[in-house]
């Protein structure tokens, strides 16, 4: 699903942000990338959407070189994948049937066949009622319900999100994660990058892997300081 | 392409003022650029007609002989490009112009005194109108003939010196004409890329959640420039239209002053050469709006969300 091999990023000789990064992501999996702020979790989730290149190394994602794709590729990539934002990225002059319909439009679905997913989507995300609302009136967790509908409405097999709890409540995150455990069970691979370790604490049967200093670290890697990494919570790890 | 139309819709309603702005400074280059060529293709067709020669005066040198006379006078009677012909002595050359001084209303010359200083000439009366710019190398091998076969022929004139001063003001205005032609040209085309940028710029956090969620360079950039195309095609539509009106009356205008034979040769711009220009507009608003386009896309790279 989502493999990175060697994979390295530098933006100057001075500034090296991932290091030899490895990772295997399978199918189905629910993954959290945590990590401090500056650690590299963006510059690694940029990586994963094709916003930005390695400087060396692969990335394959759904079949897809990323690394290698030029501009009309990548967005088909994109039309591949779901991706969620902390800010929520909607369209301010859409309702909220237009904003989650447009990944459907963009790929150039049947009238029909938009309705009908979104309608769904929509009914699972609980917005329903809100579908003609403008994301102006929304509240900090409907905008984000909105985005995860948009995200998912064209039933992508994996879903990125980034800090996708950073600007809600801890009521309206636990609503967020639980959405995202839905999602998971339903066959979604769920790929989540935040600093929120409330968030992982809270979760069960999840994949933790840790990024320091442009470095991943998984459940059994040695850290720099000597310690070995272990299992946190039944299923996470040690967050050192 | 109905989402095309949608978006270009989107636009319209988000960047009015900029739209009009823009359409109306097309629309205004598109008049002036239409109306210098049509004044310039017309300026030309007016020199046409003063430029054709019909009549060319043939100066014989004071040695000339009443045999050399006759042989020129038989020569000339049987050129192909002479329908008739005067000679013209001394005598009656300083009476004729002894007669303009008279008409003019001034004192008369001896006409003992200034005999010597006209020569004799032969009036040619050509076959038909040649036109000066057409048949420059006709006429001047015409003289140049005489002169070197008949070496008692001392000039042959047809307006040459002034038609050649005439001609070369104005070669020198139809170039300032296609330049100021060009400057408003490209004028047009800074203004169509600068809309798109405008309009990108002022977008770039819908053009970056558009790219977020799969959008392809072309559905997000292709309406900009669809857009640019469609502002160009209408504004030089309605420019002609403004021209067309513009040129019929002063066409009107001009009838009532001037010569029906140089009215007469004014037209408006030929379907081609309409059509050529719509052509060269359309072709190089849709480069310059895909470089307007090439030039503003990095910009989207690094939006706000992936700076934090």
């Amino acid at each position: 699903m989502v493999k990175l091999s060697h994979v390295y990023k530098t933006y100057s000789p001075d500034i090296h942000v991932l290091k030899n990064v490895e990772l295997n992501i399978k199918p189905g999996e629910f993954v959290f990338v945590v990590g401090p702020s500056g650690a590299g979790k963006t510059t690694l989730f940029r990586l994963i959407t094709g916003f930005d290149t390695p400087t060396s190394g692969s990335i394959e994602i759904n079949g897809f070189a990323v690394n290698t794709l030029n501009k009309t590729q990548i967005a088909k990539f994109r039309q591949s994948i779901g991706v969620v934002f902390q800010d929520f990225k909607l369209l301010n002059d859409r309702n909220v049937f237009e904003n989650v319909s447009l990944p459907l439009r963009i790929q150039g679905k049947h009238k029909f066949e938009i309705i009908e997913h979104t309608d769904q989507i929509l009914k699972k995300v609980g917005l329903s009622k809100k579908a003609k609302e403008y994301p102006v009136y929304l509240s900090g967790g409907e905008k984000q319900r909105v985005a995860i509908a948009r995200a998912l409405v064209h039933q992508p097999k994996l879903l990125i999100a980034d800090e996708p709890t950073g600007n809600l409540d801890w009521k309206l995150s636990d609503e967020i994660m639980n959405l995202f455990s839905e999602i998971n069970n339903r066959g979604t691979t769920v790929f989540i990058a935040t600093h929120d370790q409330n968030l992982i604490k809270n979760t069960v049967k999840k994949k933790i892997i840790n990024i320091e200093a442009g470095q991943v670290f998984q459940s059994g890697d040695k850290h720099p300081c000597g310690q070995y990494f272990k299992p946190l919570n039944e299923a996470g790890l040690n967050i050192l | 392409m109905w989402s095309i139309f949608q978006a270009i819709k989107r636009s319209w309603l988000k960047h009015f003022v900029t739209q009009i702005s823009a359409f109306l400074i097309l629309l205004a280059t598109y008049v002036a650029a239409l109306s210098i060529i049509l004044a310039t293709t017309n300026m030309r067709s007016v020199f046409e007609i003063w430029g054709k020669v019909s009549d060319i005066t043939i100066y014989l040198q004071q040695s000339a002989s009443e045999k050399d006379v006759e042989k020129l006078k038989s020569h000339l009677a049987s050129h192909e490009k002479v329908q008739g012909f005067e000679y013209i002595d001394s005598q009656k050359s300083a009476e004729d112009f002894n007669q303009r001084l008279k008409d003019l209303g001034s004192e008369l010359f001896n006409q003992s005194t200034i005999q010597d200083f006209f020569p004799a000439n032969i009036k040619v009366n050509l076959n038909k109108p040649y036109s000066f710019q057409a048949d420059k190398l006709n006429l001047s091998l015409f003289s140049n003939a005489l002169k070197e076969r008949f070496s008692f022929v001392s000039d042959v004139s047809y307006g040459q010196n002034w038609l050649n001063q005439y001609s070369k003001v104005l070669l020198a205005v139809e170039k300032v004409n296609w330049m100021i032609v060009l400057a408003i040209f490209f004028c047009s085309l800074f203004v169509a890329a600068n809309v798109i940028k405008t309009v990108l710029f002022s977008r770039r956090d819908e053009v970056e959640i558009l790219e977020f969620v799969g959008e392809t360079p072309m559905g997000i950039y292709g309406p900009h420039i669809v857009n640019c195309l469609l502002l160009s095609l209408i504004a030089y539509l309605l420019a002609t239209v403004v021209v067309a009106g513009l040129f019929h009356s002063s066409l009107n205008y001009a009838r009532s002053v001037l010569p029906a034979q140089i009215t007469g040769e004014f037209q408006f711009l030929s379907p081609l050469a309409w059509t050529g220009f719509l052509g060269f507009i359309l072709v190089s608003v849709y480069f310059y709006s895909l470089s307007a386009v090439s030039s503003m896309a990095p910009t989207f790279t690094g939006g706000r969300w992936w700076k934090k």
